[in-house]
């Protein structure tokens, strides 16, 4: 009897939790925000690919640093491949386990914007579709065909059936605020029949939130299929061009307020991916480059014209970059993803960070959530943007002022620096004292019942005017030292304004009601992080400014890897291996290959076996991306073939002589190892475009009868010296001390190739496929090791795959790489406190 | 495929203006959809007829860029809400009565070589 009374009380008990979520997540809107349980909100959201972070810790970092710098949403794509990689095999285990990744978000009190595709894009392979689907009987992906809407029901209930998996997960979750349906989709007609369909699937689960759709084009495409508008803005798309004077590549932004109105009047303004990035590709500029590049004024200028337009729903894309492991990412991109985004790859806040922690920490202070456009009554100098907007809630204005002139510039009296903008306030009230018009940005505000502090950005060119409870009009010139303050009361009431430096600013973090001053980062639980010796300066209203110094008694690390283990690997290369188990494919009439797909390979690194007779003596060939031809195990063409031009790959069609001295006898066997380095992203290209061998002509015409195998083994392969072997592992045990393990220290370690002599490398941590190091193609020689997969010991493999003609011999090749420099060392080393 | 849906990029022309001018062929263009830059004009094809580079000019903001000195280098750079007018500049009879298919190709740094069909009806005198 107490059994079942217990299990019924439990039954209540989750029928009542469940219910008390539905009733404590009220969301509703108008044309100007979002209203959660009857509070406006400003969403300030960022993204994170939890495909390229992996794990608890790593989650928990990013979000708590994010939170930390004010944001109070993420944003999630769900990417149905990485849980979904082969037919009826589902996997959300460990590291790719949503549940605990939505419960990590859950517990630091960020609400969630879900995007469960079905495409995601995200420069992920086939766009986050799985490979399988895509030889799937009548399936059209994503009911298209160049550009064609062709409506496909298999497609469908094999979506659904994703939607399945992690629908009823999402709805588990109360700080689900937004869910998105597909992402950048169109069609060439505009049919909307699949956006709806995918709409009725969501809300079949009871799923109560506001739907939209990411438009990319801006163009209002099904906004009346959905609850609210929302968009892509990427003014940088091209390192090659200078953002600071392609300016006209803000025109959307500067406009969107007008654009987004007509396409959907009542609800707010939202931007699902407003750009704090851009990522770099193969044969691209590098992060560094394109960090440089942005600097901290694009994300400045992005998020604060966002807010200029009336914009309450910001989404920075992305917010923390992370690393592309397995055969996640789409042929563009390298292993980086760093995307130059606010937090690093590796998990290190940037400068682009520290300038929206500075936006987010002024929309904590003021509530902006209704505003409305306002004439300005002031003149606009060439190549400035401004706006006024009249804030309802407060009963003043803002004003934001935006200079593209290379010097700087005076706009409404205030001094500009050359592309910099500002977000001012006019007739602020506040509790003891007015800002009647101000030259300087608010940085933060602590607020109690009858006193505040107003923490002001000093500015050596700028003033600000202010009103006393008495009506006198006082001047303060915003030049000043770091803390200067100026007190202003009203009977019982008190307003504080302090100053302080862009410097002082950049290490001040806000926690709670209190203001951190001196720390890289802080943890929402309060824990403070420090790289060095250091006073932290807390303030808080009831405290005024305590002081403390804390010294870090942790170094920095660096673990020498050389006298390597060395084996050749690849036995498939050799004459005589036993290729009978592999899959038949056909060579077709026109010397075209049956592709990947239908034979089940999808991997990185696709083998061909099969007999050739001893009469050829060229080779036409196509192959996707980097390929090696080997007759009777020796080389005879080792190319890198990787183009990517206009957003798609190009083909390269080559031919190669034979040495007729590689045949042996008139049966002879060729072997043709291809690696690709992904899928097409499917944002313009059709995603199914097969990889690994495209097209193998002789020139006697031979049709060879080809046999097909995906993935590399790392199996040992016996060396004999009378040719050179091209595919060798260099395999290596190392020990992370215990210290660089323990929770209060964040340590990320990098893998060093920068001194390698290697072309091409793949390479595997503890079993796992972290990197791929091809010289010529990336700006990238260090490898984050992803702390999931790091342990107090570890193996690293290293696979070589080139020839280098100094090499003559088997020995020479061993000794070349035996004798290898690779670090493992810490990239940064901070301890909390 | 092209990057921009059809339907979208078709709002781009102005219905209407296809028209026979000073012995040119031209119609008219406004920037509805954003910011973008055109790196090369390939050809303008009206019903048969295929307009090469040598033939094709575009007025915009006062000023005529011709086709052929379109580049990378010097790109045109057709801002949200310009307009423009194209310049067939061949005295062919290639405009009809009723539908008219206009074809043109272009280059964006971006996406490539890209195509926009679009129609306009005619009642020629």
């Amino acid at each position: 009897m107490f059994v079942k009374d217990f299990c019924i009380l439990n039954i209540l008990l989750h029928i009542f939790k469940i219910n008390a979520k539905m009733v404590l997540m009220d969301i509703k809107f108008d044309k100007y925000s979002l209203i959660i349980n009857g509070e406006r909100i400003i969403l300030k959201s960022g993204t994170i690919h939890y495909f390229r972070l992996f794990g608890r810790d790593e989650w928990y970092d990013r979000l708590a640093k994010m939170k930390s710098g004010g944001y109070n949403c993420v944003d999630l794509y769900l990417c149905w491949s990485y849980h979904n990689p082969k037919k009826d095999f589902w996997d959300f285990e460990a590291y790719k386990d949503i549940r605990t990744l939505f419960q990590v978000a859950q517990e630091l009190g960020l609400y969630m914007i879900v995007r469960p595709g079905p495409y995601i894009n995200g420069e992920i392979s086939a766009g986050g579709l799985p490979y399988w689907l895509m030889k799937e009987k009548d399936v059209v992906l994503r009911n298209r065909i160049d550009g064609d809407f062709i409506y496909s029901k298999p497609y469908m209930q094999h979506l659904r059936d994703w939607y399945g998996k992690v629908l009823p997960v999402v709805k588990d979750f109360d700080n689900l605020i937004l869910i998105q349906i597909e992402n950048e989709y169109s069609t060439n007609g505009g049919e909307n029949e699949y956006i709806k369909e995918l709409y009725e699937i969501v809300r079949s689960y009871d799923i109560k939130v506001p739907i939209f759709h990411n438009d990319a084009y801006i163009a209002g495409l099904y906004a009346d299929d959905v609850d609210i508008y929302a968009c892509d803005i990427y003014p940088y798309i091209n390192p090659k061009t200078n953002w600071r004077e392609e300016t006209f590549a803000f025109d959307t932004l500067d406009n969107l307020e007008d654009m987004a109105r007509s396409f959907k009047e009542n609800s707010p303004l939202f931007i699902m991916e407003l750009q704090s990035g851009w990522y770099d590709k193969w044969l691209g500029f590098g992060y560094e480059y394109i960090r440089e590049d942005m600097g901290r004024e694009h994300v400045n200028i992005m998020t604060k014209t966002a807010l200029s337009q009336g914009v309450t729903i910001f989404n920075h894309y992305m917010c923390a970059g992370g690393t592309n492991i397995l055969d996640m990412s789409s042929d563009e991109v390298y292993t980086s993803y760093d995307f130059a985004s606010p937090i690093s790859e590796l998990g290190i806040i940037k400068d682009n960070f520290k300038k929206v922690k500075e936006i987010n920490y002024f929309l904590d202070a003021f509530d902006l959530t209704m505003s409305e456009p306002k004439e300005a009554d002031f003149e606009i100098p060439q190549n400035c943007y401004a706006k006024v907007r009249h804030d309802i809630i407060n009963n003043c204005d803002w004003l934001f002022l935006r200079n593209f002139n290379s010097c700087e510039t005076m706009i409404a009296d205030v001094n500009i620096p050359s592309f910099d903008m500002k977000i001012l306030p006019r007739n602020l009230k506040l509790k003891a004292c007015e800002i009647l018009k101000s030259g300087v940005e608010i940085f933060a505000r602590l607020c109690g019942n009858e006193r505040e502090t107003i923490f002001l950005m000093s500015d050596e060119k700028n003033s600000i005017t202010l009103k006393d409870s008495n009506g006198e009009i006082i001047k303060i010139s915003a030049d000043r030292a770091d803390f200067d303050e100026f007190l202003f009361k009203d009977g019982s009431r008190e307003t504080k304004l302090v100053f302080i430096s862009q410097k002082c600013s950049d290490e001040c973090w806000k926690h709670n009601n209190t203001l951190i001053f001196g720390a890289k980062f802080i943890y929402p639980d309060g824990k403070i992080a420090l790289e060095d010796k250091t006073q932290i300066i807390t303030y808080s209203l009831e405290n005024g400014y305590v002081k403390e110094t804390h010294t870090p008694d942790v170094q920095s690390k660096r673990i020498k890897l050389t006298d390597f283990d060395v084996y050749f690997c690849a036995p498939e290369i050799e004459r005589g291996y036993d290729y009978s188990c592999w899959k038949k494919i056909k060579h077709n009439e026109d010397f075209t290959l049956q592709d990947t797909f239908s034979s089940d390979v999808y991997s990185e690194f696709v083998w061909y076996k099969g007999k050739i007779s001893n009469a050829p003596r060229e080779i036409s060939i196509t192959a996707r991306h980097i390929f090696a031809i080997y007759i009777n195990g020796y080389e005879i063409l080792n190319r890198n073939s990787y183009k990517h031009d206009n957003l798609a790959s190009v083909d390269e069609h080559i031919s190669v002589d034979i040495d007729p001295k590689v045949y042996d006898g008139c049966e002879n066997e060729i072997t043709v190892l291809v690696q690709n380095l992904g899928f097409d992203r499917g944002f313009t290209n059709n995603i199914g475009s097969p990889r690994g061998l495209i097209y193998f002509k002789t020139d006697n015409n031979e049709y060879i009868d080809w046999h097909i195998r995906g993935r590399i083994t790392l199996d040992e392969r016996e060396a004999s010296d009378n040719q050179a072997p091209y595919l060798a592992c260099l395999k290596k045990d190392f020990a992370i001390p215990k210290e660089y393990f323990d929770k209060n220290i964040f340590a990320p370690f990098v893998l060093d190739m920068e001194k390698t002599p290697f072309r091409r490398a793949t390479i595997f941590l503890n079993g796992v496929k972290i990197g791929r190091f091809i010289r010529h193609n990336a700006n990238q020689s260090k490898f984050y090791l992803p702390k999931e997969f790091l342990r107090e010991n570890n193996e690293i493999k290293i696979v070589i795959w080139e020839k280098s003609h100094r090499i003559k011999g088997v020995w020479d090749f061993k000794n070349y790489l035996k004798n290898v420099i690779i670090n493992v060392e810490t990239h940064k080393v901070y301890k909390l406190f | 495929m092209a990057v921009v849906p059809d339907f979208l990029i078709k709002r781009v022309y102005k219905k209407g203006s296809l028209r026979e001018q000073d012995g040119a062929v031209e119609f008219d263009l406004k920037n509805v959809l954003g910011p973008g830059v055109i790196c090369g004009l390939e050809y303008v094809q009206i019903n048969d007829y295929k307009f090469t580079k040598e033939a094709i000019s575009f007025i915009t903001q006062g000023v005529e860029l011709f086709a052929n000195s379109v580049s990378e280098i010097n790109p045109i750079r057709f801002r949200l809400g310009q307009e423009g007018t194209m310049r067939l500049l061949e005295e062919v009879k290639c405009l009809k009565n009723g539908v008219n298919k206009i074809i043109i190709e272009f280059l964006n740094p971006e996406a490539g070589r890209m195509k926009i069909t679009l129609e306009d009806n005619l009642s020629l005198a």
